[in-house]
């Protein structure tokens, strides 16, 4: 089994798992649902079917995973990355939305737009000042001023 | 430099559209919550109320229909708005039953009422080209064949709901689809989809003269001045008036109730203002509309009227058994 | 003929023009920042204008209208996020090719055939409204169920090589619009004890993130490969290569006006179904679909605002919005003391011609903006990575607040941005799951209609599935759904069978 292989049965075994537990959360609701309200009516009987059809599409990659064909599928993303980059940049948008709640929006911005062209590479100070006060205000002036859009 | 000019430019525009920067209350704009769909009876009379009270208070009051759920998720979203009154609740009945049904933990304790509006009218149509011409050869066909007339409502605990149970208390038993709004009910019985609906005078009035819809009762104990052939529904049901008579599209204007006081008291002024302007006042006549701003014009009066309906329709949907909890377990009197 | 006489004054009444500008160029600034919607501009537009007269109003709002509707394709071929949900379907071709260097010839069709799409739906709409709301009037439950099932099925089949993973996004997404009150019996389901959830997942935050934020974490993942500036290919663009496509876009546009015709279902369904017909008729397509086919940009575009026209004819009819557009312009009636319904094309009719010349104006205005912006703007794609993403990032946020105003959609657009991320490398693709998320209420609250109708009557599946419209949908989704199986494709495969 190559790796392309694996990768595919692991998606599929995802999948199926969560169909399962899509299942099971919609099966437990509509048994204990009262008895006086109709089956047909229930809000969960439509997840229950989308349980049954995630279950199947999940089977559907998970089983030729295992077949033996072993003509070449090419996926799009078969190029390696690098998931720190991701988790930082994550940790930007968290931190973010954290400032967002207590410093207000020109400021957290202007932090985190310079926090984050900093990471990505840019150096230069003449740059990066400029960007990390033009946005906040730029972008505040344009929405909250030009369109009456509310800002956090 | 050129692009900044154009940027200039673009700003310079769209802040001539949009007019000056927010000042103190009333804002420039003010968002009005309908939580149910476009063209419904409380959207129609939201708007024209919404029209009127921005002339008075000289602002805007923008509607916003956040439709779904019995209402509760717009109430819920007025709830959860900034509470300085950017953000006004203009809502039918089914606030005073979402708890019991279980819909919500929502309740008309949890907003301060500014004005209990109007209440529209319910009659019962069917499609310009069904066989039923009468209210009475439709009944009949309803306790014949019991479960087999199909009928839309706009969703338990709404006042379609309601009056299909009053309609149960006396022996008929109509088939009912649940559709998300007034409008979609009575398309249903154009379509063909359903038989009959019960909708709000107001919505369906123009599909009545163009003879889309036909018109059999009204769901009350009162005849139309526009309709005098057409009889009320307590007249084909004995002793109906005492549950026919109670208004059961509610229309009221509503904050949420920690809106400072004095905003309230600024809302309530403009309101009792607003149902002078004549064109309101034109409207609500066109349509046949309750004006419950005469018939409750205290708030007071506004408060207790909420009470008796909330213990009337509670305990009629409980004993119906279409409520899911007990009327009791809120502390909601039997009326 | 009685319409012509009807518009042509005010097709050349110059306040009646400018006021329509004014709403043109909003649009095409609000529709291409990802995260503005069109919906959320007129709204915004109806609280200005509710003091002008109603024909200024008309046309400013016409101007935004039409043009927002396109100037979602901007962001969606520039930087792969859709304005709206109906340009995602344009991000599957144009930015392949504007990643390729050749945006400007992405943009020059998107502006071509959005044009021909508006001015088909709106002409369709003067001629002939009466008979497409007679149409939709028989749409009953489950043909709209079947409708949107349909809808899927072929989406599944056209954005991955894999049938299975196109059908997973989309049941993914379906599964995101469950969540929230119930839209029938108006109980929660799937909030899994959070409040906030209750209100249901929200679509534009959801589309920012799985389209804008997930973009910026897939390039941050990649490695940013920035220094070699792409070449832009400014070359010149034939007229005579462009209208090429012009036949073919008829059909797309039939089928976007009528979808646009139903309520509920509008430019998302009609944009992916033109699609999926592209894929079948164009046979010998510029490049693979997927990797920038102009004839993909041109099913999208042409179909989405084909919608529009469609939009508007229920609501002029049965004062039935078709989309959220609609519906706010609705509200400009009421606001204006007007009562739209069956007789309103009778009583109303100078409002009618109102917006129908300040449709056809505000195409004209979508034309010579598309066409003067589109050279300037493509040096977009050229500005470096690392001051672009940041910018993204913020826009992402704005865009997810600014519907309604709660930090949890903002956290929630990161939360899709993060699935987005994690879908796309495990080569799921991420269109299907827009639509999943548009139409999963649809369905679901349709279904139980139909299942709750056809249930009181004597013969449940006949009720459900006996009448001509369901027949074909019915054929049409099975047929779609078979057509694609691994299983029976090879079958067919055998039989030297061409699907």
């Amino acid at each position: 089994m190559n790796n392309l292989k694996k990768r595919q049965a692991a998606d599929g075994a995802v999948v199926a798992g969560l169909g399962v537990w899509l299942l099971i959360h919609s099966v437990t609701h509509l048994l204990n649902m009262k008895a006086k309200a109709s089956w047909i009516m229930s809000p969960y009987l439509f997840p229950l079917i989308l349980a049954g059809a995630v279950i199947i599409l999940g089977l559907t990659i998970l089983i030729p995973a295992f077949a033996a064909d072993d003509r070449k599928e090419t996926t799009d993303q078969e190029k390696h990355g690098n998931s720190l980059r991701v988790f930082i940049l994550l940790a930007i948008s968290i931190v973010y939305d954290i400032l967002m709640r207590f410093a207000g929006f020109i400021p957290s911005t202007a932090a985190v737009v310079l926090a984050m062209t900093a990471f990505l590479g840019e150096r230069r100070l003449k740059i990066l000042i400029p960007m990390a006060v033009f946005t906040p205000v730029v972008l505040t002036l344009i929405f909250k001023v030009g369109l009456g859009v509310r800002l956090p | 430099m050129k692009k900044v000019c154009w940027v200039v430019m673009l700003i310079a525009v769209l802040s001539m559209i949009s007019g000056s920067v927010l000042a103190d209350y009333p804002f420039s704009s003010v968002t009005m919550i309908i939580p149910y769909g476009a063209g419904g009876t409380t959207d129609l009379v939201g708007r024209q109320f919404a029209t009127a009270l921005g002339k008075v208070l000289g602002t805007t009051f923008v509607p916003e229909n956040q439709g779904g759920a019995s209402g509760s998720i717009g109430c819920q979203a007025a709830l959860d708005a900034t509470k300085d009154g950017s953000v006004v609740l203009f809502t039918a009945e089914s606030l005073g039953t979402q708890r019991v049904m279980d819909i919500s933990k929502l309740s008309y304790a949890d907003f301060s009422p500014i004005m209990a509006v109007a209440n529209d009218p319910k009659v019962i149509v069917v499609s310009g080209d069904s066989k039923y011409d009468t209210i009475d050869a439709l009944l009949a066909d309803i306790q014949a064949n019991p479960y087999t007339v199909q009928m839309s409502y706009t969703g338990p605990g709404g006042s379609g709901h309601v009056q299909a149970l009053i309609m149960n208390q006396y022996n008929y038993f109509p088939a009912m689809t649940a559709y998300s709004g007034g409008s979609d009910c009575y398309l249903a019985v154009m379509s063909n989809q359903v038989v009959f609906t019960n909708s709000n005078y107001s919505t369906v009035a123009s599909y009545i003269e163009s003879g889309d819809l036909k018109l059999l009762a009204i769901a009350g104990t009162e005849r139309m001045a526009q309709y005098p052939d057409v009889p009320a529904l307590s007249e084909k049901m004995e002793n109906s008036e005492k549950l026919l008579s109670i208004p059961y599209t509610p229309l009221s204007l509503l904050v949420a109730k920690d809106v400072p006081e004095d905003i309230q008291e600024q809302l309530r002024n403009a309101a009792l203002e607003a149902v002078k302007d004549p064109d309101f006042v034109a409207f609500m006549e066109k349509n046949n509309i309750e004006k419950l701003y005469e018939k409750y014009p205290t708030l007071e009066d506004i408060r207790s009227f909420y009470k008796q309906w909330e213990s009337t329709v509670s305990w009629l949907l409980y004993d119906a058994n279409a409520a899911t909890f007990s009327p009791e377990e809120f502390g909601i009197p039997r009326p | 003929m009685q319409t012509i006489q009807g518009i042509l004054p005010l097709m050349t009444d110059l306040r009646f023009i400018f006021f329509v500008m004014i709403g043109a160029v909003s649009g095409l600034f609000v529709g291409a920042i990802p995260g503005l919607s069109v919906s959320m501009a007129t709204a915004l537009l109806v609280s200005i204008t509710y003091t002008w007269q109603t024909s200024d109003a008309m046309a400013t709002i016409m101007g935004v209208y039409v043009v927002g509707v396109f100037s979602g394709a901007l962001s969606a071929i520039l930087i792969n996020i859709p304005g709206a949900p109906s340009s995602v379907v344009t991000t599957l071709d144009g930015y392949p090719l504007s990643k390729s260097g050749n945006a400007y010839k992405a943009l020059v069709y998107a502006t071509w055939y959005s044009f021909i799409g508006s001015v088909f739906g709106l002409v369709v709409m003067g001629i002939l409204a009466g008979p497409i709301t007679a149409m939709a009037l028989r749409f009953h439950p489950m043909d709209y169920f079947l409708l949107a099932l349909f809808g899927l099925t072929t989406v599944g089949g056209l954005t991955s090589r894999n049938f299975s993973k196109g059908l997973v996004s989309a049941c993914i997404g379906i599964f995101f619009s469950l969540i929230g009150m119930d839209s029938v019996m108006g109980t929660p389901r799937l909030t899994m004890g959070i409040q906030n959830l209750k209100a249901g997942i929200p679509t534009v935050p959801a589309l920012v993130g799985l389209f804008g934020f997930a973009e910026v974490l897939t390039v941050v993942c990649q490695g940013i490969t920035d220094g070699k500036v792409l070449r832009i290919h400014q070359e010149k663009i034939l007229l005579r290569e462009v209208f090429r496509e012009f036949p073919r876009s008829m059909l797309y546009c039939v089928i976007g006006t009528f979808v646009g015709a139903l309520p509920g279902a509008g430019g998302p369904v009609a944009s992916f179904l033109a699609y999926g017909q592209a894929k079948r008729i164009v046979r010998h397509p510029s490049r693979p679909f997927g990797e920038g086919a102009v004839e993909g940009i041109v099913a999208s575009e042409s179909a989405n605002n084909a919608c529009i026209g469609g939009a508007l004819i229920p609501m002029l009819t049965l004062a039935i919005p078709g989309d959220a557009v609609t519906a706010i312009i609705l509200s400009v009636f009421y606001i204006h003391g007007l009562q739209p319904g069956p007789t309103f094309l009778k009583t109303g009719k100078i409002h009618f011609y109102e917006i129908l010349a300040g449709g056809l104006i505000a195409c004209v205005f979508l034309l010579l903006l598309g066409l003067l912006v589109a050279p300037r703007i493509s040096k977009v794609i050229n500005v470096p990575k690392r001051i672009l993403l940041p910018i993204v990032v913020v826009l992402c946020v704005i865009g997810a607040y600014a519907c309604n105003r709660r930090v949890f959609d903002v956290e929630l657009m990161f939360f899709f941005g993060i699935v987005g991320f994690i879908l796309r490398r495990r080569g799921f693709p991420i269109a299907p799951i827009t639509l999943g998320l548009v139409l999963g209420g649809m369905m679901d609250s349709n279904f139980r209609r139909a299942v709750s109708l056809a249930s009181t009557t004597p013969n449940p599946i006949l009720s459900m599935f006996g009448r001509p419209i369901t027949v074909i949908l019915l054929i049409l989704t099975v047929s779609a759904l078979l057509g694609q199986t691994p299983v029976v494709k090879k079958l067919l495969r055998k039989k030297n069978i061409s699907v």
